[in-house]
């Protein structure tokens, strides 16, 4: 053990989720982003029961991906040539019969033998100078990847492996890793990489865990097992804090629980303002399992299911079925209140890799969301059956992401018109009369909302990329990060133009990004008009409290005021001036 | 027993095309290598293959230990003439 006594040190991060928590550091793999696996030493007697699990692992995977080939529509002979050559990787001599040596040579578990082996492949391609057969290894990752996901998930470890209660401290995390976090056994997490609103801090918030991203040198300057303290609500990290330290953190920790749990209890309370007018407050969703979570917040509906996690976790895409049975689980657990199922949107962050081998400069400017539905109808139509099936069931609303410009609505009408038919004609039951929603998240759909009102049932506002696309920022690059204003002007004009065009048509009109969850917009948000919220629901309680003490009348006068002034700056000194009294306590660092 | 061919097709030796090499030497009686200047590769492992970062233009010689393997040999050959069927 080293026994020399480690100075404090302070790291500034991006807040991600509000909470303060005090551990020991967990550190997950360094270089390569992601990297849970369990690496262990065997002795002679267990080598061969352990080659047995990797060849398991393999035939697994193998057949697994024999049922993707099948389904595989075969005028995509492109990707089936490459599939097929997949097939034969899987049982190449240098991953798998090299995997094999390592486990009996160096006495390895097999996910460690098969990452080792992995690693020295990889090296040996960075040495070809030919650009293009240098990223071959893509398909060698690939391949790689799949058996250790079946040898991982067979055992059912990764994240959820962690049994001692710690902090994770990891260069990134995909919202897949957050969501397997297990509260019991993990009391925060910190990373590297990452943004305010990228999708792992939502998913943090939703699980209410502490976290603080985009630290850049945390897994640098952290060993495992030093003790941490992650204030996620200032965004900070103390590594190896000294005493003082210590207790005054302690005692926050202790503030803070009491005051959550004072929002807590009020959480059944209406939301109603104090002059009477009601509103509905939901909850964004990305797991089934956080619907329990949802209705202990007080959720009334579910404002908007996320439906990209069972592609990204099967990493293959689900068939009906599958789709329908967890439809099916939501909207029955919500009944009679309903739930709006947004169909996928495969971008960025979420980004699967094994349905396109071409990378984009721009993933977020690219062929994402419906765009990428349009290009793939068969998917497409696989997810709009598994939606109308589920809709005789319970209460479903349709949600169409990043929609630009009426003809994708048009397409998206003809083609959901498609999956009506294919229903029919395969005798199915299901219900074709749920309302239709567009997402508002790209200015063209903002010019033109008025007219998609011709066409749909309702509208969502997605802040989060309707802010990222309005003001030309990448959310999750720092440099950039702070342009990132939910409150700047040109961003309220565009959600007034947006509620206006939905009063004039006489729609819905909804907001769900992360934009609704911040008490502090909350008053321009009653302001404008907006009735419909959707958040993460770890926020509704404080949402609610604000709600409770607004009053609707004074906050449409404020927002004529607001939107006269002309900078961020502004505005947000007037709402927090006209608003102290009312604005929720807000946990304040000393470091502020 | 050797044959030397160049690559034809603009991709160079590629995933697709090492995967059909490896099916194809996996039927062979014993070893059969590539060679690519110095650097000599199991025919049978596509990963192998692809290492050897051959790109178009480039001289390989197919390796074949065992006499009975001639008919794999010249269906390898055959292969790399038809620039894996891409050109």
């Amino acid at each position: 053990m080293n026994s020399v006594k480690s100075e404090q040190q302070i790291i500034k991060g991006i807040s991600s989720s509000p909470g303060i928590c005090i551990g020991k550091a967990y550190i997950v793999d360094k270089d390569s982003g992601i990297d849970l696996i369990k690496r262990y030493w065997i002795d002679d007697s267990q080598i061969e029961k352990e080659i047995d699990r990797f060849k398991q692992a393999v035939a697994k995977a193998k057949s697994d991906h024999a049922k993707i080939i099948e389904a595989l529509d075969k005028d995509l002979s492109e990707s089936l040539n490459i599939l097929e050559t997949h097939m034969v990787l899987f049982k190449d001599k240098m991953l798998y019969g090299k995997t094999i040596d390592t486990i009996s040579n160096d006495k390895i578990n097999a996910e460690w033998a098969l990452r080792k082996v992995s690693r020295k492949i990889k090296a040996m391609f960075k040495k070809i100078d030919d650009k293009y057969l240098q990223a071959r290894v893509n398909d060698i990752v690939q391949v790689s990847d799949k058996i250790m996901s079946s040898l991982v998930g067979a055992q059912d470890i990764k994240i959820s492996d962690i049994n001692k209660r710690v902090i994770i401290v990891a260069h990134d995390l995909s919202p897949a890793d957050v969501s397997q976090i297990q509260l019991e056994h993990i009391k925060g997490f910190v990373t590297d990489r990452g943004g305010k609103n990228s999708h792992t801090s939502i998913v943090a918030k939703s699980l209410k865990i502490p976290s603080v991203l985009g630290l850049g040198i945390a897994t640098t300057s952290v060993k495992n097992d030093d003790i941490l303290i992650v204030d996620g609500s200032t965004g900070t990290l103390i590594i190896n804090p000294d005493e003082n330290t210590l207790f005054e953190y302690e005692d926050r920790m202790a503030v803070f629980a009491k005051y959550m749990a004072d929002l807590e209890r009020q959480s059944h309370l209406p939301a109603v303002t104090k002059d009477g007018l009601t509103m509905n407050l939901m909850a964004n969703i990305e797991l089934v399992e956080e619907v329990v979570g949802a209705k202990d917040h007080g959720a009334k509906d579910i404002g908007l299911f996320r439906t990209e996690f069972l592609y990204l976790d099967l990493k293959r895409f689900p068939t009906e079925d599958e789709l329908l049975s967890k439809y099916k689980e939501l909207v029955e657990l919500m009944h009679p209140n309903s739930v709006t199922i947004r169909t996928l949107d495969i971008n960025g962050d979420k980004v699967n890799p094994y349905i396109t081998t071409i990378e984009e400069a721009n993933p977020s400017l690219g062929l994402r969301a419906v765009r990428f539905c349009l290009e793939n109808e068969d998917i497409f139509i696989t997810q709009l059956k598994a939606i109308l099936r589920a809709a005789a069931f319970g209460n479903i609303k349709l949600l169409i992401p990043m929609i630009s410009c009426v003809e994708e609505i048009i397409q998206v009408k003809h083609i959901i018109g498609k999956a009506v038919t294919e229903l029919e004609n395969e005798d199915k039951i299901f219900n074709r009369d749920i309302p239709l929603g567009a997402m508002i998240e790209i200015p063209s759909a903002v010019m033109m909302a008025e007219h998609f009102a011709d066409h749909v049932d309702f509208f969502s506002i997605g802040t989060n990329d309707l802010i990222q696309y309005s003001m030309a920022i990448d959310r999750r690059n720092r440099r950039v990060a702070h342009l990132y204003q939910a409150l700047n002007p040109a961003v309220l004009k565009m959600i007034k133009m947006t509620c206006d065009a939905a009063e004039k048509k006489d729609i819905d009109v909804v907001m769900c990004g992360e934009m609704a969850g911040n008490p502090v917009n909350l008053p321009v948000l009653v302001g404008l008009g907006l009735k419909n919220l959707s958040m993460n629901s770890a926020s509704i309680p404080i949402v609610k409290k604000m709600i409770r003490d607004l009053d609707a009348e004074k906050a449409k006068e404020c927002v004529k005021k607001i939107m006269t002034l002309n900078s961020v700056k502004e505005i947000s000194e007037f709402v927090l001036a006209e608003y102290k009294d009312i604005l929720p306590f807000i946990h304040s660092g000393k470091n502020r | 027993m050797e044959r030397a061919v160049i690559i034809k097709n603009e991709l160079g030796m590629h995933a697709r095309p090492a995967g059909v090499i490896a099916k194809i030497a996996s039927t062979a009686q014993d070893q059969i290598k590539l060679c690519v200047n110095s650097i000599k590769v199991d025919a049978t492992s596509i990963i192998d293959i692809l290492t050897l970062g051959a790109v178009k233009g480039t001289k390989v010689v197919i390796e074949i230990k065992n006499q009975e393997d001639i008919v794999i040999l010249n269906k390898i050959v055959e292969f790399f003439e038809t620039g894996f069927g891409e050109v």
